[in-house]
């Protein structure tokens, strides 16, 4: 029923949304850490900034990179010059985008997550005579596990439910840039029910797990991820 | 030690101790800044202005405080809150601790029995009562082995007799292993059992620091405190069949004093140094602005080989008889010590109004009662009495009565 351009798009999605969100956890930890610790009274203005693409459309977000991406601006130019190809309608674009796109997603767990951390817990570490890469790891993140883990599968979902901003930026190249969504959308315009269809309920369901699998966890951790005080 | 905080709008303390005072308590009534304190000395207030000299050698020798100061001073801080890492049981938290354990750590099984938490070393964070999570939190402590341990009312959720016991075992431990012990405690009974020096804390201002019958005479003065608590210190007079009581008896300058349990302090006394420890106590006030040096002396005698003994008597326990005739009983309470009253502080004689020294009314029961300060053989007591009795009995300073109090 599904033909092979089907199995790229998933395997490409998938691609696209684990990459998205380690890089995002990788990137963002520090970010909430600073946050949920800098008082400022700035910080009203730096946290809508970053909350942003929560309310704007994607294809807002989209235009704006796709013009940030074009070989005209320097950051295109930039990317051109650093790798030799374009950044837009590339899947490195599509990262870069989802990364945006999502960072939300990231951010606002992992931020409620250390600003309900008991700051104590860390100053006792130090006085245990820990260091700050230890306190992280063995303190830290042990202890905002829920925060981390929701933060991961929000971002992952979220990136698989792109679309506008794919469309902005990336196209429609199968293999490349076709994600699940944009191989949706083209089977409709090509009126292949069969396969629009089985696309989605696919990505129904998977989206469906995912978020089943993120409450029964959040659960059972005693840390619901929409309130995380206890 | 010697200290120097300055944290804005909240503490401005400053406060010299002899390098002899291992325990050091801290009191002071409640948003003093006594956690601030705590806090900035051991180094989590980023915006406290912060000096401190832990040995307290640096006036002897100025030029080898950059060079002496090569091994940092490992600072450990037991909160109120236990604040026992959930993620592991309280072996795994122990053995967090044990991670950078220092020269001066004790090892876990030690830790665990001076605490009296071994039954609980498997058991889960959130299954421990607070007072066994308390526990479980000062053996963590002991297990890192810090330098310098300060305990912020870290055994408020225990029961006195726990506590008390627990306590020894610290203020053992601490004085075998080196290790300076500084504690925060609403109870001043405590605090005057085992601490060598007391330090007294109003407002953010350090108002008296020093040896504890010395702060507390301060205190007393100050009025800050509505009871305090004095120490007599006696010989221990060994069980004999013709006392078949289970008291401990206290010879007290020829008089007999009767207690429950008494905080023996043998260890102190090390008898082949007998000399005069000359301590020299500076205390500062910032609100009057002016600083005065007090000395004072004490004469360890290593003649006896008696046990020596401390008790805490509470000023609201003690009673005062004019009938000074205590050798037929005459009354249920035990205790009866003959003593010159030194002093009367009246609610309203001394501060001249009828509010405290920070401009605040006193309390009714301030009011009501008067602290009087007695003295029996240089050592202090103090009777919380009513402003009626002192004007019933003529009590006046100069005159000899009899201090009642039941057994502690």
């Amino acid at each position: 029923m599904l033909e092979n351009s089907a199995f790229a798009a998933v395997g490409l999605t998938l691609k696209l949304a684990l990459l998205t969100s380690i890089l995002l956890i990788l990137l963002v930890t520090p970010l909430a850490w600073k946050l949920a610790n800098w008082q400022h009274k700035l910080k009203p203005v730096f946290m809508s900034v970053l909350a942003l693409p929560l309310v704007l459309p994607p294809t807002v977000l989209g235009f704006y990179l796709l013009v940030a991406f074009s070989p005209q601006n320097p950051v295109g130019q930039g990317w051109q010059w650093l790798t030799g190809h374009q950044l837009a309608f590339s899947f490195e674009g599509l990262v870069v985008g989802s990364f945006i796109y999502s960072l939300p997603f990231a951010l606002q767990p992992l931020y409620s997550g250390f600003t309900q951390l008991d700051k104590r817990y860390v100053e006792v570490a130090h006085s245990l005579g820990f260091s700050k890469i230890e306190t992280f790891f063995r303190i830290i993140l042990p202890l905002c596990k829920a925060p981390f883990i929701v933060a991961f599968g929000l971002s992952f979902a979220h990136t698989i439910g792109e679309f506008g901003v794919v469309l902005m930026i990336g196209g429609n190249i199968p293999g490349e840039t076709q994600v699940l969504s944009i191989a949706l959308y083209e089977h409709v315009e090509a009126l292949e029910y069969e396969s629009a269809h089985a696309l989605s309920l696919g990505l129904l369901l998977f989206s469906f797990l995912l978020l089943t699998l993120l409450y029964r966890f959040n659960g059972k951790g005693g840390h619901g991820w929409s309130s995380m005080s206890r | 030690m010697e200290f120097n905080v300055a944290l804005t709008n909240r503490i401005n303390a400053k406060a010299v101790l002899p390098e002899s005072m291992q325990v050091i308590g801290i009191t002071g009534p409640s948003g003093a800044g006594k956690s601030s304190l705590l806090r900035s000395l051991a180094g989590f207030e980023p915006q406290a202005k912060v000096s401190v000299d832990w040995v307290g050698d640096n006036q002897a020798n100025p030029n080898s405080r950059s060079k002496a100061k090569s091994k940092p001073v490992r600072v450990g801080l037991v909160f109120q809150q236990p604040m026992l890492f959930p993620h592991v049981d309280v072996k795994g938290n122990l053995a967090l601790a044990q991670r950078h354990a220092g020269e001066k750590a004790l090892s876990i099984d030690h830790a665990l029995a001076g605490c009296e938490c071994e039954h609980l070393l498997h058991k889960p964070i959130d299954s421990l009562s607070g007072g066994e999570a308390q526990r479980a939190a000062l053996a963590r402590a002991l297990v890192n082995g810090p330098d310098v341990l300060m305990l912020d009312e870290s055994l408020s959720a225990l029961d006195a007799a726990l506590r008390s016991k627990i306590l020894r075992f610290l203020v053992e431990t601490c004085k075998r292993l080196n290790i300076k012990l500084i504690m925060v405690s609403h109870d001043v009974q405590d605090l005057a059992l085992f601490c060598d020096g007391l330090v007294a804390i109003v407002d953010g201002v350090i108002t008296a620091a020093g040896e504890v019958a010395y702060v507390m005479a301060q205190i007393a003065s100050q009025g800050t405190l509505e009871n305090p608590c004095a120490i007599l210190e006696g010989k221990v007079m060994p069980s004999t069949d013709d006392f078949p009581h289970p008291f401990t008896r206290l010879d007290f300058s020829g008089n007999i004093l009767y207690a429950k349990s008494i905080y023996a302090n043998s260890m102190h006394v090390k008898p082949k140094q007998a000399k005069s420890i000359e301590s020299t106590v500076a205390c500062s006030t910032v609100s009057s602005a002016e600083s005065f040096t007090v000395s004072s002396t004490v004469n360890k005698s290593d003649t006896q080989n008696a046990e020596l003994g401390k008790i805490a008597v509470f000023a609201s326990e003690v009673s005062i008889d004019t009938n000074t005739q205590i050798n037929t009983p005459s009354s249920s309470i035990l205790n009866a010590l003959p003593c010159e009253i030194m002093e009367i502080y009246q609610p309203d004689g001394l501060q001249g109004s009828t509010l405290s020294h920070l401009g605040q009314p006193l309390p009714p029961t301030q009011l009501q009662t008067a602290i009087v300060v007695l003295s029996h053989d240089s050592q202090t007591l103090y009777a919380r009495v009513s402003t009626l009795s002192i004007e019933r009995l003529e009590l006046k300073p100069g005159l000899n009565v009899v201090a009642r109090f039941k057994l502690q």
